[in-house]
């Protein structure tokens, strides 16, 4: 189990919140390392964390619960926010931006000094205790415009600004998680820092630690580097050809072998 | 107001010199390690070294592997190794240039080697050669020996470097710089010799140069209007070197700015065959003493010159046989068999049976092209300048012409880049050889360079326009080839036979004649054909072997 390594004030300001009882916001790229920090705050929190993935077609019932048929009876069942909440877990909805509205208003009761959950189906009201946490996340630069998040729920939430780790953390993760050597993690992280700093139209997503973790695993299994890389970093950002043909001078000129 | 990168790249997309990256593989590379977006252009026809003006970086197009020219360029750009006072410190020093970029392009690896690419570092050797940008000029201008600047190193271009990157040029610095003094090391080229006119003085010259390069455009008072006003000569070099200074082909100043009386032309690209429209900005002016500017007449000396009046008025009186005369001194007999047998076959006779050689004129128009470019400035050992040799001739030539019944105008001919071509009007065709003439031709000053097709082409228009006679010559007085911003070698050579061609086409006889330099001969020869060139080392000699030069080329173009 690799541990995370703090870029920032991250952890600090996590604890905080999670002491003080307030929600909170992991804001960061896609692959910045969102659900490893949370994965590692749980463990040192000793909760228990239960995470959704956003999307459209979540509803309000599949987060709070419904009723299901059992042979020929009703029965309730918890969804995991009901869960979360009886049990004093963290929750983690990753990506709340995809989920519809009308199911992130279940949120907002928790969200506040209420820290209520209301089920109505079954007209129950859960309060919820010292331990519970509400983590919502969040990739503000890529983003649907009709699914902004909303002003109402963004207030009620502690933000955590999550960036790309400086190079010799970035590194430092690498190591860790795949055991490469140094010289090639060096090579794919100044790769990757490369590519984060152009503002190309045609790269919507920069290339993420995460993508580097997936190069470098490919690397262990016995691909070259540039393959490993073509593989895990560029196939992924893009499909414009073009853009394409730049990323590929970029991996000749970073990547050796 | 400076272009921003992308108006910039869209215009030269319109140029034919350049090609754009259409295959935007470097663009990226070149923007990463820059840090800021770049864009790359290549440039047609020409295995050219790298370089950059600060927002586009130019290649040539061969097939070869471009990345680590653009990585080395890309990495100059996103260094502090440039800025305008350390450019114009490289104008004419090609040497300190490069041993200057070597030194940078070194120092910039080891100080970026955390994150600049693995196939960049491997060119760089481990030790640090300096530490700072002062101690790579100190270095490069010092004598301390470096290994040779290797090719994909590229090259430093401090005209176009100045117009690009929009970076401010702080006046201090240059005027500092420039009083400092001239270094005996390094090498000069022709572009320096564009600074060094011996009769100012460094004050002068430093003052003129911050006034341009800070973006005044007050030169002085009786500043050039719209073209063809008078203005002096200093004025004129003031505007042409601005003109050239300021963004170079990228400068919107020139391209939609035309002044009221500029005339457009083609010029021809040779290696490529094929005119690029619209590309040549020529116009007329009027010189006037320069009041500030001591020394700055050439004194014109006494124009009689029998031998050149002899041997010229040859040329207009020959004594051609005519028959079917009504008198003359001969009979011709074909005619008189006709008479007689008309006469007694009771035709009526044709009674014109005599020949007579009779005097026809051959009435001529010569426009003399004067170049008045720096070179001709140059003074030799002797203390004379070609420019006093060319003037004379053309002087005498003008009075002698004139006397002889000819029509004759003269205009001196500089430029400064194609954006700003210039002839200097001494005498039209419609004005009277006079005081006022002469007054002119000695307020002429060389400067600037030599785009000898633009000033071919605007002084043919010229011809056709006013000449006004049956016989058209264009004499070119040149002491060497065309030598100007972007037209040199054989593109300058290939541009200026066209426009002679283009000439003769016309009806115009062209010829070239060269006075005391050691001008290429043999290149002006094969531009302008061996029987329309004349190089001789004095004035004088060119009294008795005028008429036959003329006459060549009249008779050339008589038989189209």
């Amino acid at each position: 189990m690799s541990t995370y390594i703090p870029v920032g004030n991250e952890v600090a300001v996590f604890k905080a919140a999670y002491e003080a009882e307030l929600p909170v916001m992991l804001k960061g790229p896609t692959g910045v390392g969102k659900t490893r920090f949370i994965e590692a705050m749980a463990r040192d929190l000793g909760r228990e964390l239960i995470t959704i993935a956003g999307h459209e077609d979540l509803t309000a019932s599949d987060l709070v619960g419904r009723f299901l048929l059992k042979g020929s009876e009703t029965v309730w069942e918890d969804g995991p926010l009901t869960r979360a909440v009886r049990e004093s877990a963290i929750f983690y909805l990753d990506e709340v931006v995809e989920a519809r509205a009308d199911t992130t208003v279940v949120l907002h009761p928790l969200a506040d000094h209420r820290r209520q959950l209301i089920i109505e189906r079954i007209g129950e009201v859960l309060h919820a205790k010292p331990g519970f946490l509400l983590v919502v996340s969040y990739n503000p630069g890529y983003q649907s415009v009709l699914k902004d998040l909303k002003e109402s729920t963004r207030q009620r939430m502690v933000s955590i600004e999550l960036d790309f780790p400086p190079a010799d953390v970035e590194k430092q993760v690498l190591i860790n998680e795949t055991g490469i050597d140094e010289a090639l993690a060096t090579d794919l992280v100044k790769l990757a820092q490369a590519i984060r700093k152009l503002d190309v139209t045609g790269l919507p997503e920069a290339a993420s630690t995460r993508t580097l973790v997936s190069a470098a695993k490919l690397i262990n299994k016995g691909l070259s580097p540039k393959e490993a890389a073509r593989a895990a970093i560029i196939g992924p950002l893009s499909d414009d050809k073009a853009v394409e043909q730049g990323l590929q001078e970029l991996v000749d000129a970073y990547i050796g072998g | 107001m400076p272009i921003s990168a992308d108006e910039k790249y869209d215009f030269l997309k319109q140029l034919s010199d350049y090609q754009p990256d259409t295959t935007p593989h470097y663009a990226m590379l070149a923007s990463a390690i820059a840090g800021y977006s770049v864009h790359i252009v290549y440039q047609s026809g020409r295995t050219a070294l790298a370089y950059n003006d600060g927002q586009i970086i130019y290649l040539s197009d061969d097939t070869a592997d471009h990345s680590l020219e653009v990585m080395i360029q890309a990495l100059l750009m996103g260094g502090d190794s440039f800025d305008g006072s350390i450019l114009l410190k490289f104008i004419g020093r090609a040497r300190a240039a490069r041993r200057y970029l070597y030194l940078e392009v070194h120092r910039h690896i080891y100080t970026g080697r955390h994150s600049l690419p693995a196939k960049l570092l491997r060119i760089s050797s481990p030790s640090l050669l300096s530490k700072s940008r002062e101690h790579s000029l100190e270095i490069a201008f010092g004598r301390e020996k470096l290994p040779p600047t290797p090719d994909i190193f590229g090259v430093i271009r401090p005209f176009r470097a100045l117009g690009g990157g929009g970076k401010p040029v702080q006046e201090d610095a240059i005027a500092e710089e420039l009083e400092g003094g001239e270094d005996e090391a390094g090498e000069s080229s022709k572009l320096l010799k564009l600074f060094s006119n011996p009769l100012m003085s460094n004050g002068f010259l430093s003052k003129m140069l911050q006034d341009i390069l800070g973006g005044s455009r007050q030169s002085e008072e009786g500043e050039e209007g719209a073209a063809g006003d008078m203005v002096s000569a200093r004025a004129q070099k003031q505007k042409g070197l601005q003109s050239l200074l300021s963004l170079s082909p990228f400068s919107r100043a020139f391209a939609p700015e035309r002044e009221a009386g500029t005339a457009v032309y083609p010029e021809w690209d040779a290696l490529n065959e094929k005119y690029k429209e619209n590309w040549t900005f020529v116009a007329e002016y009027m010189p006037k003493e320069d009041l500030e500017e001591e020394n700055s007449r050439t004194v014109i000396p006494d124009l009689s010159n029998g031998i050149m009046r002899k041997n010229l008025a040859q040329l207009g009186l020959n004594y051609q046989p005519h028959r079917g005369q009504p008198l003359g001194d001969d009979i011709d007999i074909d005619d008189l068999v006709r008479l007689v047998i008309d006469s007694r076959t009771g035709h009526p006779a044709d009674e014109r049976i005599y020949h007579a050689p009779l005097k026809t004129r051959r009435d001529l128009g010569v426009l003399i092209l004067l170049d008045i470019s720096d070179s001709v400035g140059e003074i030799r050992e002797d203390g004379t300048k070609v420019h006093e040799d060319q003037l004379k001739v053309a002087c005498q030539l003008m009075q002698i012409l004139q006397q002889l019944g000819d029509r004759v105008a003269l205009y001196g001919y500089h430029s400064w880049g194609r954006g700003h071509v210039r002839l200097a009007q001494v005498k039209s065709f419609e004005e009277r050889m006079g005081g006022e003439v002469l007054e002119r031709a000695s307020c002429l000053l060389p400067s600037g360079f030599t785009r000898t097709g633009a000033a071919i082409r605007h002084a043919a228009g010229i011809v056709e326009r006013d000449c006004g006679m049956p016989h058209k010559l264009l004499v070119v007085i040149s002491d060497g080839l065309a030598y100007d911003d972007g037209y040199e070698g054989r593109y300058g050579e290939g541009d200026t036979a066209h426009a002679l061609q283009e000439t003769r086409d016309r009806g115009i006889g062209c010829v070239c004649l060269s006075i005391g330099s050691d001008a290429e001969t043999e290149k002006l020869q094969n531009i302008f054909g061996t029987a329309s060139q004349l190089s001789v080392a004095k004035a004088e000699e060119v009294s008795s072997k005028i008429s036959t030069l003329f006459l060549s080329a009249i008779n050339s173009v008589a038989r189209r």
